[in-house]
């Protein structure tokens, strides 16, 4: 693993717009905007934020929906560009979103996972040597021969960060990944993070539950409307963004 | 390569045959235009049925692997957008898919001239060459397709008139020499007409094709290989924006 000044992933002023009509043809936009005089409609993702996070570092991001938390995770793992400012990586990251789209239903759930750890930087015999760890952590049994389409989404949130926890990545980006992994499994993956966050290994989570950012992470970052309210030890900032949540909602 | 073979397992994934379709396609091309271009239809040229059938199965493999392609972003959109990962590593896939279709047209083009009682060993001398500069083709083109379908949509429906279009414009039903004077440079420009003449040529005459067809359609096909390589390393960062 490489680091910076023992810095794994740095986002510095960063700032992520789109488009607010989304991916349609550029011809009609331009058609668009030259009825219109005026430039299209864009949305601020993500507006001056920077995070700094170290090998061993277990952060959370916390914020309501549309605050930027996924842009900011993409953007950490260098999936997606930002607007403005600079996002540096040292070492191997893995972006786990929620639903396991990245899989392919027509092979066995032992191929996906030689196929996502092919993705995630191991080579096939890596991945091989791994495959009984990763079956038995994502607890899939028999299940792990048969075709991923007949996977219920947990099972697939499961050998996701199955795999994701035994690759032997620097830093695990989970956004939502939990969501549809049931409590038994959600348990064991927090036990786990805990054990990759001594090892070095760091974790950035998104998550709407503030439980599970509780038990996981130790620092967290609050996000209101693509920029950053707080940043600081993850008691202080969830019990603050709780109390803001509750006070908004009465 | 696992990759391709994960793709090429999805989009036979409903199917009864599975992947055997990738065999059967163009066994059942071959037999057609076989017959067809073989026994009915006749332009004056020797051997006819084989003359085309030596072309149409690279063709094949060009056609289906632009199509292929020009959408592997959009329909591996899920990748572009979860996993760092090169994005090139798909359009390859995609087109790596085509390999076994490819392979298999071949080897039933072999087959077919062994059965009329020719030599194809000459054939086999080029057919690394053919091959190697086609995928250089394919491969360049293939990424130039994607990026453009990802930030514009309709090239993916463009690019497909413009293949059906390309099939009659390039010497696949009739040999080069049948093209007027006036616009054979203009053939050469088009990789295709070498890369249709080495897989052609050393099977039917027992020699390949005149070394300026050669030149013309390698150095083509590698600058296109460049050229997509260099557009996609440029915009690969925006694609997850776009797909």
């Amino acid at each position: 693993m490489t680091t910076s000044e023992g810095v794994l992933l740095r986002a510095s002023d960063v700032g992520k717009v789109y488009r607010r009509e989304g991916p349609t043809s550029p011809l009609l936009r331009l058609v668009r905007e030259l009825r219109r005089r005026e430039p299209a409609p864009t949305v601020q993702a993500l507006d001056g934020v920077s995070l700094e996070v170290g090998p061993g570092t277990r952060v959370g991001v916390v914020g309501a929906n549309g605050a930027g938390k996924s842009t900011l995770l993409k953007l950490l793992a260098r999936i997606s560009r930002p607007t403005t400012g600079t996002v540096d990586g040292w070492g191997r990251c893995a972006y786990l979103g929620g639903g396991g789209g990245i899989f392919f239903g027509a092979l066995t759930g032992r191929e996906n996972a030689v196929l996502f750890g092919n993705m995630l930087g191991l080579t096939s015999r890596e991945v091989g040597g791994k495959l009984s760890e990763i079956e038995e952590r994502a607890g899939l049994g028999a299940a792990a021969g048969s075709p991923l389409g007949t996977y219920s989404t947990g099972q697939v949130a499961r050998l996701m960060i199955g795999v994701a926890i035994c690759a032997d990545v620097d830093a695990l980006l989970l956004d939502e990944a939990f969501a549809a992994a049931d409590i038994g499994f959600r348990g064991q993956a927090i036990r786990e993070l805990s054990v990759a966050g001594r090892a070095g290994r760091a974790t950035v989570i998104v998550s709407h539950s503030t439980e599970l950012i509780r038990d996981t992470c130790d620092r967290a970052i609050w996000l209101e409307a693509g920029r950053a309210i707080a940043e600081g030890p993850v008691s202080d900032i969830v019990r603050d963004y709780e109390r803001a949540s509750a006070s908004s909602s009465r | 390569m696992n990759l391709a073979r994960a793709d090429l397992r999805s989009r036979f994934e409903a199917t009864s045959l599975g992947v055997l379709w990738s065999a059967l396609n163009p066994a059942m091309t071959a037999v057609v235009v076989f017959v067809v271009f073989g026994r009915v239809v006749r332009l004056g040229v020797e051997n006819y049925g084989l003359f085309v059938l030596a072309a149409v199965v690279p063709w094949g493999f060009l056609a289906g692997s632009l199509s292929q392609a020009s959408s592997a972003l959009l329909r591996h959109r899920a990748l572009v957008g979860q996993v760092r990962m090169p994005r090139a590593a798909i359009v390859f896939a995609v087109t790596l898919g085509n390999l076994p279709s490819l392979g298999i047209g071949l080897v039933l083009v072999a087959l077919v001239a062994l059965a009329q009682g020719g030599s194809i060993g000459g054939w086999l001398l080029w057919l690394p060459l053919a091959v190697v500069t086609q995928i250089a083709l394919v491969v360049g083109a293939g990424l130039l397709a994607a990026v453009a379908t990802a930030f514009l949509r309709d090239v993916e429906y463009l690019l497909a008139a413009g293949v059906r279009a390309a099939f009659f414009l390039s010497p696949n039903l009739y040999p080069i020499d049948r093209v007027p004077d006036q616009w054979r440079a203009l053939y050469l420009m088009n990789p295709m007409t070498g890369i249709l003449e080495m897989y052609r040529a050393p099977l039917l005459s027992g020699e390949g094709p005149a070394g300026s067809v050669i030149v013309s359609a390698v150095a083509i096909s590698f600058g296109v290989l460049a050229a997509g390589v260099a557009v996609f390393r440029a915009f690969e960062e925006d694609l997850d924006d776009h797909v």
